[in-house]
């Protein structure tokens, strides 16, 4: 019997041939090359990191990072100030390291993808139709409350009541959830209903072949047409192979598409810009024991402010993720916090961001990312910044520390206003995790990059079915948009 | 030489929590365990920023046997504290030093002895 999951020892040929070539195992790409393999279509995925299953993953937090982010975590976005973007790449890609927050794309932006970027309504109420296809096979559901646990979700539900803001129980794609609070390194317990567990047996099922540890290096075509696509193994012994195919679905995300596209010199006018979210992380110190590692992700998400682009919800606490987050304070303030570990939380603040950053494909294989601080983000960052110091003031926290250089802590909101009165962007310590919308569907080719099809305007078999194709951030966590886009550009290809 | 600058690096940013001592005691090979995880990380970036990586430190790790005559690792705290203090002004020094903070601090807590994580 052939082999469904090709590690890098397996290569044994130097030539493979397949109807689809699905280039990427993430959200976008696992729901592409499965419902192509599920109707009849010979596919391979190509996936440039490792295979993980739930058995491989433990709580070694450095050692996960290593094994499931590109670059541990740690890609950089050159501006001022700096960004730091983590990244899955592994097998399952995002979806193993998320919080597996199923959210949909609020309405305005979807008004906002009709009016601006030309998508039509019919595709909208798909996207929509999508969803609940998505939401059953991902097994979504409210997390219950927990009595004793998630107690710093909780303190975000009662403050939002206190202040009459709005909030949610995020919807999460788990089943038996065991709480281990270890989602960003890879879930032990196979709970998180991740790519690896959900979409990808059911396309390994149907013949589909997933060549691990393998990057796609170029692709080569001839007129408009792609013929076929040059991959590198990694490994102890690196090899490069070809895959020939008659389509290509690109789902390497938003900076390894376009990248990739760039590279084998196919032209994207109107891309290699992408949009993403900002990230701004508050740590903050209680009186009353909230043992915030004990329990799972994030259960309660404040939406008050989600017209503005503004969500404000708990983080992951570890006392890695504590020291790294302060990691522009003194080690005084860190032992200060450890010190009080059960009595400290992380929250994170997500702005839908109007920056924009840039890939540039000219310095070798891997590509390089500045972008441009957009001060209409200044000012959303001092709103997000006042909201939640506003809303965890009102749980009853007696400290924060700011994501600030120079700043430390604040124990009023009269204190941080003055502390934000003079905030130069460059002081900022923000970090991403999700990125978009730099191969944008359109109806214009001048002004996107694929078609409403998600097929690349100037390539006859050429699709993208990851982050890219959205035409804009989307103030919310994205796997369930991308995934709902992948169903979209498929079943239109399949005709279906 | 860049071993050592490494370490002293490693050194400087964790020598001053109060989980140190517990980790030196339990555990003596503990700096060279987080600055191979670092080294290795560094090692793995892409070229355009692990080579200047690389650059600064040695350049780091000359200027302190050229002022101190001695490696990095090898200086007292106060000594350390004292030389990095002058050595900021080197274009790109902070950017480093906050790359081999954030990646030791992620190593740290996961060689810590279990009785210190469980006073956590």
């Amino acid at each position: 019997m052939e082999k469904s999951i090709f590690m890098p020892e397996d290569y044994s040929k130097d030539v493979y041939h397949c109807e689809y070539l699905v280039i990427g195992t993430g959200a976008g790409g696992s729901v592409a090359g499965t419902l192509l393999a599920e109707s009849g279509h010979d596919v391979i995925f190509l996936e440039e990191g490792g295979y993980y299953p739930a058995t491989a993953c433990n709580s070694n937090i450095s050692e996960m990072t290593a094994k499931l982010y590109r670059y541990h975590g740690i890609f950089p976005f050159i501006g001022s100030p700096s960004i730091g973007f983590a990244e899955g790449c592994c097998v399952g890609g995002g979806t193993i390291i998320n919080g597996g927050i199923i959210s949909r794309t609020p309405s305005w932006v979807f008004e906002e993808w009709v009016s601006d970027h030309g998508l039509d309504e019919g595709t909208i109420l798909r996207l929509n139709r999508y969803y609940e296809i998505i939401e059953r096979d991902l097994n979504v559901m409210r997390h219950e409350i927990e009595k004793d646990d998630n107690l710093d979700s909780m303190k975000l539900l009662h403050a939002s009541e206190q202040l009459g803001w709005k909030y949610e129980f995020v919807k999460r794609a788990v089943k038996e959830c065991k709480n281990t609070n270890l989602c960003p390194t890879g879930c032990p317990s196979g709970a998180k209903q991740s790519m690896l567990e959900t979409y990808l047996p059911r396309a390994i099922k149907n013949g589909a072949r997933i060549f691990t540890r393998c990057r796609a290096m170029r692709i080569d075509y001839s007129g408009k047409k792609a013929k076929k696509v040059i991959a590198r193994i990694s490994g102890n012994k690196q090899k490069n192979i070809e895959i020939l195919c008659k389509y290509i679905f690109l789902a390497g995300g938003a900076i390894q598409t376009p990248h990739l596209l760039q590279r084998s010199r196919i032209s994207i006018p109107s891309g290699g810009k992408f949009q993403f979210h900002m990230n701004l992380k508050v740590v903050a110190r209680f009186k009353d024991r909230l043992n915030a590692e004990k329990g799972t992700i994030l259960t309660v998400q404040v939406r008050e402010f989600d017209p503005d682009g503004l969500l404000i919800m708990a983080s992951n606490l570890r006392p890695h993720y504590v020291a790294t987050t302060l990691s522009h304070c003194d080690n005084s303030v860190i032992n200060s916090l450890l010190e009080d570990y059960q009595y400290i939380a992380i929250f994170t603040a997500m702005i839908r961001s109007k920056s924009v950053a840039c890939i540039i494909s000219r310095f070798g294989d891997q590509p390089f990312v500045i972008y441009k601080f957009n001060p209409e983000d200044m000012k959303m960052i001092r709103f997000a910044l006042q909201k939640m110091a506003t809303l965890l003031f009102k749980a009853g926290a007696v400290e924060l520390f700011m994501p600030i250089v120079g700043v430390g802590s604040v124990r009023s909101i009269n204190e941080l206003n003055e502390k934000l009165r003079l905030l130069k962007a460059r002081r900022l310590k923000i970090v991403t995790v999700h990125i978009m919308s730099s191969c944008p569907m359109g109806i214009d080719s001048n002004t996107s990059v694929v078609n409403p099809d998600g097929r690349l305007w100037h390539m006859e078999n050429v699709f993208v079915t990851d982050a890219s194709v959205l035409p804009t951030n989307t103030g919310r966590n994205p796997q369930a948009t991308i995934m709902a886009f992948a169903h979209e550009i498929v079943n239109r290809h399949l005709g279906k | 030489m860049l071993k050592n600058t490494l370490a002293g690096f490693v050194l400087t940013n964790i020598e001053t929590l109060w989980l140190y001592k517990s980790l030196e005691r339990a555990n003596p090979q503990a700096i060279d365990d987080i600055s191979t995880f670092v080294g290795e990380i560094i090692n793995g970036l892409p070229w355009y920023y692990s080579l200047p990586s690389k650059v600064l430190l040695f350049i780091t790790g000359l200027l302190c046997i050229i002022t101190t005559g001695k490696s990095m690792r090898f200086l007292s705290h106060k000594r350390r504290s004292v030389f990095l203090k002058y050595i900021k002004i080197i274009p790109l020094f902070t950017a480093l030093n906050e790359l081999i903070r954030v990646l030791t601090f992620l190593r740290l807590f996961d060689i810590l002895p279990a009785d210190v994580t469980n006073e956590l």
